[in-house]
């Protein structure tokens, strides 16, 4: 399997937080990167587009490049941030100036179809409206508007479906399916996320990170098969939770994530047991993960 | 592999980073100069023309009389220079993150700052130039006349540069009020006492030069100290 990036022991040390990380973002496929709060997410996103930089480790991008400065590395990679990407007196059509200018793949007749498919105006309007006075959700497509009209190999987008309405996170699903077959196999996408449910169909690899570090990686229809969701009822808790990663009961019943090669036992205790959803994943995952943390 | 790393121009940088080109901005900047300095004065001439009773001739007279409408002359641009000056960009503001990405990267940021200073400085100048006309006309009068004028564009250059230096002041109220307190310090001072000083344009030329020198310098450090403490940061 190709990589778009391979992160080798990248770190970066603050204060009081420390980033170290090793994973891949396979070449083809759209990655998620899933975590809680202050995991670092943003601040692994940051260094892999050249907004901060590293205190060490590398990162390898498309199998050769290593330096973000590099504007050819730059023009290759589609970053996105989540919140005010603009300057907030820009008006759709300084965007689209200033994007033109920024980067050299940028299309400004794309940019114009996607501000139109959102419904946000045109950038050749003569009366527009300012960032400013756009609600949060409409900034947001105006970013990936900008960003998906330039013609890259990999889009970074930090938290792009955070104030997005359930209709355009659809929205953009589709058209991470669209970017991704546009180019199949040559293009691939990272994206970091909290709704994780909301954005399942648009996931094919994923990373969990809790503390500034990688705690499972993998192709989603790998993960499910490696983990299972099981839940019975409470009365049957006690016997189960040994052989699960996480546990949460109430009065009347049980649910976690267990490995899969503990169904046979957990079964045998009368647990049910299920194929999990990447969201059931997801929190069974960073469940376990704080509780370590917490030990 | 061959790398590539080509800053934007100076135009196109400024463009980038503020959405209006290089000519848009100093003329803007003139123009925001210019009418501010021209409702400074016309309200202080109604402040005269009502305290004590008398006509607009008159007022503007009794305001040439002195180095107080000098004063005003000095607010005016130097408080649109302060502001476009504290104007930084940094990763948590609208567009700093989007800035860290584009072509020349920190070039980039270097050719943007750098043009800020030159439209400033073309925006002074061409202050002056309206101000000069004002005076001529007796719209508005200047106390120091041209000396009074030379006198504010160089020392506007001087401030620029101490101010430069205390840029990289994390806290924005230290930073407002210090740059605040300082130009005004340094451009009144050197607006009234100048053409007080000598007949000849010598005293001028002498902070002109040494304003050049400190910008220069401490546009090197600030470079430094930014690039180290605020964009790898």
């Amino acid at each position: 399997m190709e990589n778009a990036v391979e992160i080798k022991d990248l770190t970066k040390k603050y204060k009081d937080f420390t980033l170290d990380v090793s994973a891949v973002i396979p070449k083809g496929f759209s990655t998620a990167l899933i975590g809680a709060n202050g995991a670092g997410k943003t601040t692994l996103i940051d260094i892999l587009c050249g907004v901060s930089a590293r205190t060490s480790g590398d990162a390898v991008y498309f199998g050769s490049m290593t330096d973000t400065d590099d504007d050819g590395l730059r023009n290759r990679i589609g970053y996105c941030s989540s919140a005010n990407f603009f300057p907030l007196d820009w008006k759709l059509k300084t965007v689209a100036e200033c994007m033109a200018i920024g980067f050299d793949n940028f299309d400004r007749a794309r940019f114009a179809e996607l501000c139109a498919k959102w419904k946000l105006g045109s950038p050749d309007e003569k009366k527009q409206k300012n960032m400013m006075k756009m609600s949060d959700g409409n900034r947001m497509r105006a970013a990936l508007a900008a960003v998906l009209a330039r013609d890259t190999d990999l889009l970074v987008l930090d938290e792009p479906a955070s104030s997005l309405d359930p209709l355009a996170r659809d929205q953009l699903c589709e058209m991470f399916r669209e970017y991704l077959t546009e180019r199949d196999g040559e293009r691939s996408i990272l994206f970091s996320t909290h709704n994780i449910a909301d954005m399942e169909f648009a996931t094919d690899y994923a990373i969990f990170m809790a503390n500034g570090r990688v705690i499972e990686q993998g192709f989603v229809e790998d993960l499910k098969e490696k983990y299972i969701l099981v839940h019975g009822d409470a009365e049957d808790g006690n016997r189960a939770k040994p052989l699960m990663m996480s546990y949460s009961a109430n009065s009347t019943s049980y649910e976690g994530i267990a490995l899969t090669e503990n169904s046979a036992n957990l079964e045998a205790v009368g647990a049910i047991t299920e194929r999990p959803t990447l969201q059931q994943l997801s929190v069974g995952i960073l469940r376990k993960a704080e509780e370590d943390a917490g030990k | 592999m061959q790398e590539n790393k080509s800053p934007l121009t100076i135009s196109q940088a400024l463009k980038l980073y503020t959405g209006t080109g290089f000519a848009g901005t100093v003329l803007g900047l003139a123009a925001y100069e210019v009418l501010f300095y021209l409702g400074a004065f016309v309200c202080m001439t109604l402040m005269i023309m009502l305290g004590e009773g008398i006509l607009y001739p008159e007022a503007v007279s009794n305001i040439a009389e002195t180095p107080a409408g000098d004063c005003v002359m000095v607010f005016a641009p130097t408080l649109i220079n302060i502001i476009v000056l504290l104007s930084q960009y940094t990763k948590d503001k609208p567009g700093g993150k989007l800035f860290r990405t584009v072509k020349g990267g920190f070039g980039t940021f270097v050719n943007y700052r750098t043009g800020v200073y030159i439209c400033e400085l073309l925006s002074m100048l061409l202050f002056g130039a309206a101000a000069l006309l004002l005076d001529i006309t007796g719209m508005a009068k200047i106390h120091g006349g041209l000396s009074a004028v030379i006198a504010l564009v160089v020392s506007n250059i001087a401030a620029i540069g101490v101010i430069t230096f205390i840029l990289p002041v994390k806290n924005e109220f230290v930073l407002g009020a210090g740059s605040v307190i300082t130009m005004f310090a340094i451009t009144c001072s050197c607006t009234i006492l100048l053409p007080m000083l000598s007949d000849n344009l010598i005293p001028h030329l002498v902070t002109g030069i040494a304003g050049a020198v400190l910008a220069a310098v401490s546009s090197k450090v600030y470079f430094t100290h930014y690039r180290k403490n605020r964009w790898d940061s």
